[in-house]
């Protein structure tokens, strides 16, 4: 039975307007761009042309039909680039931070693919040089591509062969012909065959590659064409190992490439830790530490000499959800207070100028799970801090009890154990509460002090690097807010 | 007595040409009828006529997972090979994204049958040379469309012939089948004129020639060979379509 119907298909788009790239002829730029490099030496050149060299080696034909560049070519950012239409993979290096970024060049623009960050330590250009680091920088890159791996079909055995990759390699490929859509800046791909890797071979055969043979076939293969290949699940998929390979592979020079998401999940867990190390516990967090705050004031007159605070917190460790955390929390403070005063009316006004000196030793250890399932570390170790601020506050007195408002604005300059120092912002306020308990004689009083105050920790625009044995991971921004309390004594004349 | 001369002075070199054929032919190779495929340059056949290689479906995307195991037993009873529903998500993923039209199945597929379901059957549309073909809106029981026997009879009563022709060797053809169960013995014949026709009209033109399957390789290719033509020595287009006598 023929039934006149509409097709749920859409017409496809008239081929003319697509651009079919060519295997076996798709040429990449590689571009490393490194401030430090600006004007760069003889001596530098030559590194990274040795460093480019070993990366676009597994990169092109030169290894085998089976690598997805036929032409690589290698500058630094400044230089002439040497083809219009062209990949380009750029590695930029700041601060020991490697980014990565693979894009498609065309003369109406950009179009970016993918991109990672990885933790250098050491000099970039000796890392990428390493054979091992080269080629699981190649996996990855090949793993970004949407054209994947080219080869030619000899036409007789049905079968090919391809490298087998440091990180992954795919039990199926999709042998596919690619066209670019300039206009929708997409990649549409025509299916050709099916390949599954065959069963390993007992002995013999070519080691370090993989044979695959054609599971099905779904167009024509024209014997001596290249045609593109993929892992048939998609693109991307080998990250996770090359990652993990990236973070264990001793002989890389490389740390765990860490993802926004890990960041955020381990700067949760940092500043949940602060939090509870107030007394403001939350009961969701139970932290199994002890928290000790002294405080000790002593004034005269309008001139407050000096205050020393101490916090000391004991190591507490826990696991809740497989994150491993642990903590270490020992604060000490100096701060001296230089104030005036202003009697207006019943309150005064004051204002003080508190530089500050504070010993920390803080060390926060959060393992997490990253989202690609790789452990990722993240710890805080600061050893020293200066604070410099001002605060204002507003005092009221009766004859037992002196209370005081203020708030306050610090620039605090941080030094991390083994990391950069940074500038941190701190805003922050309270109240002091201050009770006789001890009358007035002629060698003063003694009182009681007890204060409450919050603070909100801002590091803007400052890359942080953190610490955590031997890997590396940066913030680019870090906001907290934390709120304490405690209490000490006062002696007052 | 003049119609029966005729009918002698037809048939003796249709006989003579059958007995040269018998009498010149190697005995068959088990898998003769599977190295004469694998010789077969694809594009011989396949740019020779719109002949249906490629089967897919779309439509309600949850239904993949039973379109993947029919796609599948249709590929193992039949010449039909099944494009898989993941080369629709291999295609979201080379643009990072998670998700693009079915239309990406039919994307340079020649010779692609696509089967779009909805209630009352399959919407079915043809690929060749660069176009889609609307065949029509085949109709078939909601409980039939998981079987690849039931959906392989659909697909050769719709389209009118249960066999492709491949190639042609002498007196011999190469077939592909639709998943009919063929045995050696088994007669029937050429469609006249139907190599470049997507469909075979039960009322279309008649036959080319009376053919005889000799060997049968799985359910995918048989040999036949040409009982009777037209013209000795007939040549038959790659793609003429081939319907079985049906017990």
């Amino acid at each position: 039975m023929l039934v006149a119907s509409v097709c749920l298909i859409a017409p496809q788009p008239a081929q003319a307007s697509r651009r079919v790239l060519e295997p076996g002829k798709q040429r990449i730029e590689l571009v490393y761009d490194d401030s430090s490099l600006w004007g760069a030496r003889p001596q530098d050149r030559a590194a990274w042309q040795h460093a480019c060299g070993s990366l676009t080696r597994r990169l092109t034909s030169s290894e085998g039909a089976a690598a997805p560049f036929a032409v690589a070519s290698c500058r630094l950012a400044g230089e002439k680039e040497k083809a219009a239409e062209r990949w380009q993979l750029s590695l930029r290096h700041r601060r020991g931070m490697l980014t990565i970024t693979l894009s498609y060049m065309t003369a109406g623009g950009e179009l970016e693919i993918d991109t990672a960050t990885l933790a250098v330590a050491g000099r970039p250009l000796d890392a990428l040089a390493d054979a091992a680091a080269a080629s699981l920088i190649a996996a990855l890159v090949v793993d970004w591509l949407p054209v994947g791996w080219s080869a030619m079909f000899d036409g007789v055995k049905r079968e090919l062969a391809l490298p087998r990759s440091a990180a992954a390699t795919p039990e199926q490929l999709f042998a596919y012909e690619l066209s670019f859509d300039e206009t929708a800046q997409r990649f549409v791909p025509a299916i050709v065959a099916e390949l599954s890797a065959e069963a390993p071979r007992p002995q013999g055969g070519a080691s370090g590659a993989t044979r695959y043979q054609i599971k099905a076939q779904f167009r024509p293969l024209s014997p001596g064409r290249y045609y593109f290949f993929h892992n048939a699940d998609g693109r991307g998929l080998a990250q996770t190992a090359i990652r993990r390979q990236l973070a264990t592979s001793s002989k890389l020079s490389f740390y765990a490439a860490v993802d926004p998401s890990a960041l955020e999940m381990a700067r949760s867990h940092l500043l949940s830790f602060i939090r509870a190390s107030s007394v403001y516990t939350q009961d969701d967090l139970q932290p199994a530490h002890d928290l000790d705050i002294l405080g000790l004031e002593l004034g005269a007159g309008w001139l407050k000499g000096l205050r020393l605070t101490m916090e000391r917190s004991e190591r507490a460790e826990r696991s809740k959800g497989g994150v491993e955390e642990s903590y270490a929390l020992s604060r000490r403070s100096i701060a001296w207070r230089l104030r005036y005063a202003w009697p207006l009316g019943p309150v005064v006004l004051g204002v003080d100028a508190a530089p500050k000196y504070t010993q920390t030793d803080l060390d926060v250890q959060v393992g997490v799970a990253g989202s690609d399932g790789v452990p990722v570390g993240i710890g805080i170790a600061i050893a020293r801090q200066a604070d410099l601020g001002l605060e204002l506050g507003f005092e009221q007195s009766w004859s037992l009890l002196r209370s005081r408002l203020w708030a306050g604005q610090d620039l605090d300059r941080k030094k991390p154990q083994g990391g950069n120092s940074f500038w941190a912002y701190r805003k922050y306020g309270g109240l002091d509460m201050l009770v006789r308990i001890l009358p007035q004689t002629r060698f003063g009083s003694l009182g009681l002090l007890l204060f409450a105050y919050a603070e909100s920790y801002s590091l803007a625009r400052e890359p942080v690097t953190l610490v955590e044995g031997a890997a590396q991971t940066a913030v680019d921004s870090l906001r907290m807010f934390a709120g304490y309390a405690g209490g000490g004594v006062a002696l007052l004349w | 007595m003049v119609k029966a001369l005729l009918c002698m002075l037809l048939w003796a070199p249709m006989a003579a040409a059958k007995s040269e054929v018998k009498s010149t032919a190697k005995p068959a190779a088990k898998s003769s009828a599977l190295a004469w495929v694998e010789s077969l340059t694809p594009a011989e056949w396949q740019a020779s006529g719109r002949i249906a290689r490629l089967v897919a479906f779309a439509g309600d995307a949850d239904r993949s997972a039973a379109w993947d195991r029919l796609g599948g037993d249709i590929a193992a009873r039949s010449c039909l090979a099944y494009l898989p529903r993941r080369f629709i998500r291999f295609a979201a993923s080379l643009n990072g994204e998670t998700h693009v039209d079915d239309s990406v199945l039919i994307e340079g597929a020649d010779g692609l049958l696509l089967l779009a379901e909805d209630d009352d059957g399959w919407h079915a549309s043809l690929t060749a040379a660069g176009s889609t073909q609307r065949l029509g809106t085949w109709m078939m029981p909601e409980e039939h469309r998981a079987s690849a026997t039931e959906v392989l009879a659909m697909l050769r009563r719709e389209l009118g012939y249960d066999a492709v022709v491949l190639a042609q060797k002498d007196n011999r053809l190469l077939l592909a089948a639709y998943g009919r169960s063929l045995t050696p013995g088994t007669q029937g014949i050429v469609v006249k004129a139907s190599a470049r026709e997507p469909l075979a009209a039960r009322d279309s033109g008649g036959g080319e020639a009376l053919i005889e399957v000799t060997e049968v390789a799985g359910t995918r290719y048989a040999i036949a060979e040409i009982l009777l033509a037209g013209r000795p020595r007939s040549a038959i287009a790659a793609g003429s379509k081939v319907r079985f006598h049906r017990k």
